[in-house]
Order: C-alpha cells, then structure tokens, then sequence
C-alpha cells in the first residue's frame, strides 16, 4: 500500500515536471508568419523651398529628394540660388514622392505645429549673408517655421550651406517661447546656398 | 590501420578486480580510486574496498591506487588474463594526506589540455553572482568585455568576440542573434556551477565560429544526496540600485532520478556614473531552468530546459540623430541627458528571450568505450524598439518594434569516446546544426535566412606519465541561404537575383597539440590548430541603420570564409606556494571580416549618419596572458594577471580597430582568523590598470569635403574622433566575505566596492564613450545560504 502511494507521487512529480517543460515551450512558440507590417521607410522622401522676392518676380525653388529612402542611390539635390540684397518670402513643403500621386506632409505638420518647430541654420561663406527668420504662429503663439522671411545682405558673390532641421517634440518634452531644440529630428537635411551679384 | 588494430585489441580483453585495505589495520578503504596509469580508466572501491576493473587490453600497465589520508601505492605488471590485484595502502599522517591531495590535482591541472584553459569553479562563480556572463569573464586573463552600459557585455577572447566566439551552455552551441556589438550572450550565469574558457583557435572539436575561443558553460551536474536542498542567493548592487536573487531547489525521485528547478530574477534602475545618472539604462530580467535525469550503472540520461527573458533599456543620450549629434556629444562633457534616478526602460530599448531544451545521454557501451549524444533545440527573439519613427506615422507604433528577429536552432551531436586502445584516447564525431531566421519588424537590417551546417570530426590522445600528445581533424559543410526582407538596396539586389542568395562552404580543419610535464611543478603545452568561420548574414547582406546606436551598417555580399591558423605556447606551473600560468599565441587569420568606419556618412532626410562598411583583410593576432599567484605567508596571497593583445591589419598596414587595451589585474587576498563562529573571512584588494590603447587605425579627412557638410569643422572633428581611443585608467576595488552557520545552514556573506574612488572613466571598448563616463562606484552586498 505505502509502496503504491509512493510510486503515484512520484509518477505525478514526474508528470508535473514534463508538463511544466511542455507549457513552457508551448507558449513561447511564436508565429513567423504574417509580419506585422515590413519596410517601414520615412514617409518623408522630399524637402522643397519656395522663395518669392518681396518686390515681385518669379520664385526661387530648390529640392532635397532621397527616392529610395536611406542607403542606395545618393539623394539629389539643388542648390537655392539667391540674389544679393534680395528679401524672399519663405516657404518649406514636405513631401513622399515614393507614393503615386505623392503626398504632401506640410499640412500634417501644420495641424500640429504645437509639435513642431523649423530650424534654419546658415553655414559656410552664407553666414551673416543670410538671415532666416520664422513668420508663422502655432496656437499657442510660439514660432513654427514652415513661412520664413529671408533677407541676403549685400555684398560680393559667394556660397554656403543652409540646414534644415524639423524638431518634432512629443510628451513629456514640450515646446516653449524658448524654442529650445528638442532630441526628436524628423528631418534633417542640408543645401548648398548660391548668392549671386 | 590504426582503426584495424584497435579492432584487433578491444577482442582480447580482460578485468583486474580486488581490494583496497589499510595496511596497518587491514580496513577496507571505501571510495579508494584505483586507476590504470596513463590511460585515464579508473573505478572507484565500493564499501567493502571491492574495485573492478572490466575489459582491459593485454598489456603491461601501472595500477595505482589512492585514497585520501593515504599514501598512494603503483603496481606495474602485465595483465594478460583476468587477474587479482590487492592493495595495502600505508596510512599518513594528517600534513602529509594534504599534501597527496594537492598533488593530484597539480597533476590534472598541469596536463588538462594543450590549449590555454581559464576556468571559474563554483566558489569563484559566487564572487559574481548578480553580474552578467561578460562581466563575471573579465577578470580572466585573456579576457575583456565589449560593453554596451551596464546591461549588455560581451565577452571578449584575445581579441575576438560576437561570432568568433562560441558559447557552449549545457552542451548546446548558444545560438542567438552574437552579430550586433550590442547583442550580449543570452546566458544566467546563476546557473552555471562551472566556466571554462578555452582560449584560442578549437574548431576540431566545437566547428565553425570558435576562431577566439570557447566558453563552456555547464550547469550544476544532477543531484547525488537524496536529501532535498535549496540555495537561495541575494545580491544588491548600489551602483543601479539593482536588486538580484536566485534560488533553487533539487532532490532525487527514488534512487535513479535527480531533479533541480533554479530561477533568478535582476532589477536596476539607471546606472551612476560619478558625476550623473546614465537615463534609461536599467533593465529587468527573468530566467529559470529545470534539470531532470536518470542516472544507472550504464550512463546517464538527462533532459534541462532554460528560459531566459530580459528588457533592457538602451542609454537615452547615445539615442543621436545622426553625425551632427554625435559631434556634438564627442565635444561635450557631459552626456546630452541628466535626468534624476529612475527604474523606468524607456524607448530605445530591447526585449530578448531565448528557450533552451538540451537532452543529452551518457551511455557507457561496454568494449566499445562511452557514447554522448546531445539534441538541442533554441529559440532566440530579439526585438529592438527604437525612440524614433518616422515623420508622420503614429507615435503609438514604437511599440511595435522596428527589429523583431526569431532565430530557431536545432543542434544534435554525437560523440563517440572510444576504450582506450594502448595510451591512445580518442573521440569521433559528428555534428548537424539546421536554423531559421525571421523578420517580423516595422524594418529590416539583415534578411531572413537559413542554415544547415554539417560536420564530422576524429581526434585522438596519446597519454603517458609525462607527454600527452594530441591530433584532431575535422570537415565541414555549411548551406546558407537569404530570402529579402525589407527594401534596402541589398535586399532588392537580392531580389532581383543581382548577387547570389545560396552559398555552400566546405572547409578541412586540424588541430596538433602536446603537453610536456618536464618537471614535478611545470608542464609546457603547445598547441597548432586551424579554425573557419563562413561570413554571417549581417556581415554579408546588411543595409541599415542600426537601432539606439545611429550606425548606418553596409554589408558585402562578396564575403569569404575566413580561417585562422593558431600557435600557442602555454608554461603551467604548480608550486607549494606559486602558480603560474603564461601563454604566448599568435592567430593568423584569412580573410579577417571586421567593421570599418567610413570617412563619407550615409546622407538621409533625416540627417548624415555614420556609416560603417563590412571589410575583409589578412590579419594577425598576439599577444600574452597569464596569471601569477604567491602564498607569501599561510593568510597573505598575492596574485596579478596580464592580458595583451597587438592585432594588425595586413592589407592596410595598420593596427586592427577596437582591439582591447592593455590590461594588469594585481591584488592582495589575507584570509582573516576565525571570530564568533565566522569561517573564511577574508579581505581582499585589488586594481585593475588598464592602458590608452595607442593601436588603432587613423581616419584621414578626404581633401574635397562629402557634399551637403554644412559645418567642415564639425566634419573634421568626427573623422578625426571616430577611432580616437579614450584615455587609460585604473581602479581600486576592495571585498570583504566570511562564512558562518546560521541555523545549521552554512551562510556567506560578501561585500565588495568596485571602483572605491568612483574614477571617471571611458573604455575603448564601451559602446557609449563618445557620450557618456562608464559607471562609477557600486558597493555590492551577496548573501548566500543553503538549506
């Protein structure tokens, strides 16, 4: 009797044993199928301003295109031709060219201006050429950038770089009067500048 | 022939059986080992002293028997049919036992192996309980880590990590994502009872990838005392607040069947350097294994499952943008981010897992010698959830993690350890790896892909009183082919079938070694063996950025296999009051695949990110590691050891990057008296210094600037500082221990400061020294207890 009691213990420690094994390996088992969505690439593929002098005339455009997303073929970009002692009303426009028709960003980063802010950084011979200064208002009053007014100076010609960076602040960081930049770049993109005579 | 012969040999076979008794009073000595002389067959007396030995060849051999507190007696006959042997052992005084004991195990040591072999036993195991596997290596001579913070290291050979290193845990080839720098060995090191690390080239053996070394990593064996027991350990580290236990519990199921079920958990918060916080370097770890086993007069059967589960969090200041960042995080002096202490992962951070379930069978086959098949089955995930997504897409789906890999392995081997034919010792064979691997992330690095590896090897060992000689061959197959995942140049070169997406390696490795013990204390071993490694997915079809690190990693698909060729020369001495150990190697390696910094970043939308190419280069290797150990008095022990390596690109004439620096350990261990029942206490000091590693590659700055550098001078501080190593340092760390019983139950208790002068610090090899100090000061407290 004792010995038939033993044995029952035992065979359920034993069998408590493998089951614990068989669960555990059961529930880890993962899916390999069906990933979840593949190939997230930025959805940002184009950077273009648009810059219409103050007194009139045709606008000055130039573009920073990355087709095929980070990697492979190098992006293409033009050059922002200005003139010397020109001012130019600003305008920056996000795109995806890697959707048929492409889709415009800016109005997304427009709705939530609160949450965004546009950096203009002049570098090379540009500085102190080119002043950039942000027009627009988010609705809490505080600057945004996707209108800019842009003053060159006059002076000989020459060339620089101008860099455009789009801070995007998420919670708990937050945009304030201070427009300090914030750790999240959603686009970071530079251009050779031209100031001609 | 050989093979004929030993055919010829196992046929006529006899046993030699008897008694081991005291001479004085003619005692039977249970558990007296009798051992054949240079052939490594033993048994053990039963309670009556009753030895037996079964299925000897003919021949003429030495017949020692041994037995603690005696002095050991050799017979040499010829043994031509079964046969009576007897022995009266002279007992010794209590010095003397001691001293026969010692003896032994010199001798073992002294011709272990031909290879340098660094091992942590149990008790030294203990010391490191609550760090990561990386960590409780690197005090080994030989051996640096690879850190990523606090929670990730990797152990670092002689210079060779990641893949070049092959982890063996429970007999199982650890198969887990090793290709990131970041991706650390998923490994309990609570679990482990023993550590070994097999410095050196040891592809005959273990196959493809063990380049470096080995690090065999074996858990406790399965319970003998029927007793049930436990051990439970508590550690709390102050440097991360980080808190550590594990316990277990085994027993036996009537007299046969052993088990143990053992389970650890680790918390920390933020780590500290001296002088802020590193923000979103804590992490949360899980593990637990169960071990079951039959255990007979044939062998022995067993069946071990281990999960390991952990959530790191990824440094919130090494999360840079792209090169602008980092530049400015080079010149600043502190990190971007100093936010008070908190326990909270944040994004980036990874979550990990790996499954393993191991069976092995040790069958003793009679005539035939020992038969060990082991089956392994494992299933890696890893997931890396960055900060960042992309403009315009819901902030929600960083939840959804941008890498998601599952890696499942299936290893079976078969070892066959023939009887001793003669001196000879030898053991075929073979070995089959199958794995798969799948993408499951918002983005890809590497495609999926699989992988048969396929192999068979014969080594064989001549032993005699003072010469082991070694000789080892093996073949190997390796299919390997990538499906695309994800839409990265490469991945639609694939595609579209440009380069090739099936390769097949094949490759013939050797290994020749001797051990000379050329007097009582010292032995000499040498060592040639020639290891393989076909270049691994990320190094062949990467095209990505890295996650947390900003790295923009590009693969070669023109990859091939490297080889090495190794030397080493290794003297062992065991004195009564010194030890040493010293090897000198030199590896020569074919085809060396490493990662090079690029001059020219990667241009994207999102900024200029640093770019790093996978090359390929002849390569060589050497260097000296060693430890030296003096009892100066009976309490005062001093020991130091040493690790150097000097690595040099062939091809470019210069030195290898991210090679470890110089490093000397030196320190000072006095066992304390015993007071109020404590036992073992000690006190123990000990430095670490290490050297600026002054070899590495330079960058040069191109003459005609990359187009788009908006700031020329920022773009000359990065290619100036990318490969620039930090400077040396040293650190001072202080322990403390002693043992005692409480409640009958035998207790320890340790404290230990590392960094006691909370030095500001940066290793070359730490992943986040271009943005933070390594951590500062941790006073660690371990208690451990059995019941």
């Amino acid at each position: 009797m004792q010995t038939t009691n033993m044995q029952l213990i035992r065979n359920v420690k034993v069998s408590v044993v493998l089951l614990l094994m068989t669960s555990a390996v059961l529930t880890s088992c993962r899916r390999t199928d069906n990933p979840a969505d593949a190939n997230e690439q930025e959805k940002i593929t184009t950077v273009k301003l648009k810059l219409t002098p103050t007194t009139g005339g045709a606008p000055v455009e130039a573009t920073w295109r990355d087709l095929d997303g980070p990697g492979g073929n190098a992006p293409q970009i033009t050059a922002l031709n200005l003139r010397a002692g020109v001012t130019y009303n600003g305008e920056i426009e996000f795109k995806d060219e890697s959707k048929n028709p492409p889709e415009d960003k800016t109005e997304e980063i427009e709705e939530e201006g609160d949450e965004h802010l546009v950096s203009y950084i002049v570098g090379g011979n540009a500085t102190g050429r080119l002043t950039i200064t942000r027009t627009d208002r988010d609705k809490n009053g505080l600057e945004v950038g996707l209108k800019y007014r842009a003053t060159v100076s006059a002076g000989p010609a020459t060339s620089g770089t101008l860099r455009i960076v789009l801070y995007h602040y998420t919670a708990p960081a937050r945009k304030t009067s201070a427009l300090a930049p914030s750790n999240e770049i959603d686009i970071d993109a530079t251009f050779p500048v031209n100031i001609a005579q | 022939m050989v093979l004929l012969t030993s055919i010829n040999a196992v046929a006529q076979t006899v046993t030699i059986y008897g008694t081991v008794r005291d001479r004085v009073s003619g005692e039977p000595l249970p558990s007296a080992t009798v051992s054949v002389l240079s052939t490594k067959i033993g048994a053990v007396a039963d309670k009556q002293g009753n030895y037996r030995i079964e299925v000897l060849p003919i021949g003429e051999y030495q017949i020692r028997a041994s037995v603690v507190g005696y002095e050991p007696e050799v017979k040499r006959l010829t043994v031509r049919a079964t046969q009576q042997i007897d022995f009266a052992l002279k007992p010794l005084s209590v010095e003397q036992s001691e001293i026969v004991v010692q003896a032994e195990r010199e001798r073992a040591i002294l011709q272990e192996s031909s290879q340098a072999i660094a091992t942590l036993s149990q008790a030294e195991l203990d010391k490191h309980r609550g760090q990561t596997l990386g960590e409780t290596l690197r005090e080994l001579p030989g051996v640096t880590i690879l850190q990523t913070g606090p929670s990730i290291s990797k152990p670092v050979v002689r210079g060779m990590h990641s893949q070049r290193v092959l982890v063996l845990n429970a007999g199982v080839r650890q198969e887990g994502q090793q290709w990131g720098a970041e991706h650390a060995p998923e490994i309990d090191p609570f679990a482990a009872a023993k550590i070994e690390v097999l410095k050196g080239a040891a592809s005959v053996e273990y196959g493809a990838d063990a380049i470096g070394g080995v690090i065999r990593i074996e858990p406790r064996p399965l319970p003998i005392d029927p007793q049930l027991k436990g051990e439970l350990n508590l550690n709390l580290f102050g440097n991360n607040a980080q808190g550590a236990g594990s316990g277990l519990v085994e027993g036996k199921l009537g007299e046969h069947i052993g088990w143990r079920v053992q389970a650890s958990y680790r918390r920390a918060g933020d780590a500290a350097a001296p002088q802020y916080f590193l923000n979103n370097t804590g992490f949360a770890e899980l593990n637990f294994s169960i071990l079951t086993g039959y255990k007979a007069d044939w062998g022995e059967i067993s069946a071990y499952y281990s999960r390991f589960s952990t959530e790191l969090g990824i440094l919130k200041s090494a999360h840079i943008g792209n090169v602008t960042d980092l530049v400015s995080s080079m010149q600043r002096l502190q990190p971007f981010f100093i936010e008070p202490f908190s326990y909270a992962i944040d994004f980036p951070r990874q979550s990990i897992s790996h499954d393993l379930i191991s069976l092995r069978a040790n069958v003793q086959a009679g005539e035939l010698g020992k038969v060990q098949i082991n089956y392994g089955y494992q299933q890696n995930v890893r997931q890396e959830f960055d900060a960042h997504v992309p403009l315009g897409t819901d902030r929600s789906r960083r939840n959804i993690p941008a890498f998601d890999l599952t890696l499942f392995t299936h290893t079976a081997e078969v070892r066959w350890n023939h009887h001793p034919i003669g001196n000879f010792l030898g053991t075929v064979g073979a070995a089959l790896t199958v794995q798969s691997n799948y993408n499951l992330g918002r983005t890809a690095l590497i495609p999926n892909f699989s992988a048969t590896t396929a192999g068979i090897f014969w080594r064989e060992e001549w032993v005699s009183e003072n010469w082991t000689l070694n000789a080892g061959i093996r073949y190997d197959i390796r299919w390997q082919s990538a499906s695309p995942f994800g839409s990265s140049r490469i991945a639609q070169q694939l595609a579209r079938g440009e380069i090739p997406n099936r390769q097949t390696f094949q490759t013939v490795t050797g290994a020749l070694g001797a051990i000379w013990q050329f007097a009582s204390e010292w032995s000499l071993a040498l060592n040639a063996a020639t290891a393989w490694r076909p270049p691994s997915i990320n190094e062949l079809y990467s095209d990505g950025v890295h996650h947390g690190t900003a790295q923009y990693e590009i693969g070669n698909p023109a990859l091939g296999v490297e080889r090495s060729f190794g030397l080493d020369a290794t003297l062992r001495h065991i004195g009564q009051r010194t030890r040493l150990e010293l090897s000198l190697y030199r590896n020569a390696i074919e085809n060396f695949i490493y990662l090079f910094p690029q001059v020219e970043p990667v241009i994207t939308i999102r900024g200029a990110f640093p770019a790093f190419a996978y090359q390929q280069a002849p390569a060589v290797l050497h260097g000296i590691d060693g430890f030296f150990e003096w009892k100066v008095t009976e309490t005062l022990q001093l020991y130091s050891s040493l690790s150097v390596v000097r690595a040099w690109n062939e091809a470019r004439h210069e030195p290898l990057i991210n090679m470890p620096s110089d490093r000397l350990i030196a320190g000072a261990h006095l066992d304390l008296p015993e007071f109020f029942g404590t036992e073992k206490s000690y006190l123990e000091i000990s430095t670490t210094l290490v050297r600026r590693q002054d070899q590495y590659p330079r960058l040069e700055v191109p003459s005609v600037l990359p187009p788009a550098v908006s700031d020329p001078e920022a773009y000359q501080f990065y290619v100036q500082h990318l490969t620039l190593p930090p400077a040396g340092y040293g650190l001072l760390n202080l322990s403390s221990g002693m043992e005692f019983s409480l409640f009958g139950r035998r207790a320890a208790f340790v404290i230990s400061i590392y960094n006691v002068l909370d030095q500001r610090y940066r290793d070359y090899l730490s992943r986040y020294r271009y943005f933070a100090d390594d951590a500062g000061r941790n006073v660690v407290i371990r208690w451990q207890m059995d019941f």
